[in-house]
Order: C-alpha cells, then sequence, then structure tokens
C-alpha cells in the first residue's frame, strides 16, 4: 500500500541576505524619520509663537500667558531638536572610531 | 503631539484669566442700577469645564460660559432717585463687594499656582533632555 509521506512541520531557516540588511536599513530609516519629524514639529512650534507674537503685538488679543508659553514651547523644541542632533553625531563618531 | 501637558496649565491661566476680568466687571459695576438691556446689572459667574485627560497628558480646563447670578436685588429705599419704582425703592446690584475681593484673591493664587506648574513642568522636561 502506498505510503504518504509526512510533510516537513518544522519551519526550515533559511539565511538570506535581505534579512540581514532590513534591521540596519529599518534603523536608519527609522532614525532619519524621527529627526524629520522632530524638525517638522519644531517648526509648527516656531509658527504658533510667531502667530501669538503678531496677535499680541497687534491689540487682537490681551491674553499674555498664551503668547509667553507658545515661545516657551518653541524655545524648548529647539533644545530637543539640538539634543536629537548632538546624539546621532556622536553615534557616528563612535562607529567611525571603530577599528576593523 | 509635543510637549502636550504644557497645554494643560496654559489653559488654567487663561481661564483664571477670564475669571479676573469678571470679577474686574463685577466691581466695576457694583452700583450701577441701570443696563442697556433695562433694570440693575446682574452679577456674573464664570462657569469652567473640565477637558477630559487624554493619554498624552494634555488635559486643563475651557470656559464654557459666563451665566448671570440669579439671585434677587436687594431694595434701597431712595424716592429721589431717578431709577425709584412707585413705591420709592431703587433695586441695586446684586454684587457683594467682599465676596468679589475674596474670588479676586482666589483668581489669582490660582493663577501663581498655574505659572508655578508651568515652569516645573519646563524644568523636568529640561532635565530629560540632560540625559
Amino acid at each position: 500500500m502506498p505510503i504518504t509521506p509526512v510533510p516537513p512541520t518544522v519551519p526550515s531557516v533559511t539565511l538570506s541576505p535581505s534579512a540581514g540588511n532590513s534591521p540596519a536599513a529599518g534603523g536608519g530609516q527609522g532614525f532619519a524619520a524621527l529627526f524629520g519629524q522632530t524638525l517638522g514639529s519644531l517648526n509648527g512650534l516656531e509658527n504658533q509663537a510667531d502667530t501669538a507674537a503678531q496677535q499680541l503685538a497687534s491689540g487682537q488679543t490681551s491674553d499674555m500667558a498664551t503668547a509667553v508659553i507658545a515661545a516657551e514651547k518653541a524655545n524648548m523644541g529647539l533644545d530637543l531638536a539640538v539634543q536629537v542632533r548632538d546624539k546621532a553625531i556622536s553615534a557616528y563618531q563612535a562607529i567611525m572610531q571603530l577599528q576593523l | 503631539m509635543l510637549f502636550a501637558a504644557l497645554d494643560t496649565s496654559a489653559s488654567g491661566l487663561t481661564a483664571e484669566r477670564l475669571r479676573m476680568d469678571v470679577v474686574s466687571d463685577n466691581l466695576a459695576n457694583a452700583q450701577t442700577t441701570r443696563t442697556p438691556g433695562g433694570g440693575p446689572f446682574r452679577r456674573e459667574m464664570v462657569q469652567f469645564m473640565a477637558v477630559p485627560l487624554s493619554v498624552d497628558g494634555s488635559g486643563g480646563v475651557v470656559v464654557s460660559g459666563i451665566v448671570q447670578d440669579q439671585s434677587p436685588f436687594p431694595l434701597q429705599y431712595d424716592p429721589g432717585s431717578p431709577d425709584a419704582n412707585a413705591q420709592g425703592y431703587v433695586q441695586l446690584p446684586n454684587v457683594n463687594v467682599t465676596a468679589e475681593m475674596v474670588d479676586m484673591l482666589a483668581a489669582s493664587r490660582a493663577y501663581e499656582a498655574n505659572a508655578t506648574a508651568f515652569s516645573d513642568n519646563v524644568k523636568e522636561s529640561q532635565k530629560a533632555l540632560e540625559i
């Protein structure tokens, strides 16, 4: 009587070049996207601070707190962008100093 | 949203500023016996409504309206006044100056508290940047 072969249930591990490259490529993509997002939100905060200061100076609003708070948020956004840039540069330098 | 928790303190500052403005209006009109709509000045109050706190830390308060106090007007007997009614009584505004002064103190202390919370929040974020 014919014996049917048992189908393999254990998945075989295949090593392919794409599996090795995608984490590094994904990591590079992820950090560039993060930095771009930080700059985009920083731009938004700066625009809000400008608008609030203009409204206060032209007398359209009498709420001083909004203008000062928008300026403070823009300042903190700039600090954040500078720190992210510093970390990226120090990571790059650490990699460049690796002796291969 | 970046720095969403700072908007909570910002909304508190705006709300307390509006409460202070309403108290100033009440004090300025504490003796006003005639208004464009007829009758004496009616005391105004602000209504605050809470914004539900969300996951990114943004909540706060929003002013849902400025309502008028419906308590009755005090009467003063002054038949010589042009605002006197048939019995000689003048309706005065229902503004209690002492209560308004206490409200003003509460509003300014709340404003200071919100400003302190805001600056402490900023200091915390700056500490995070030093990591």
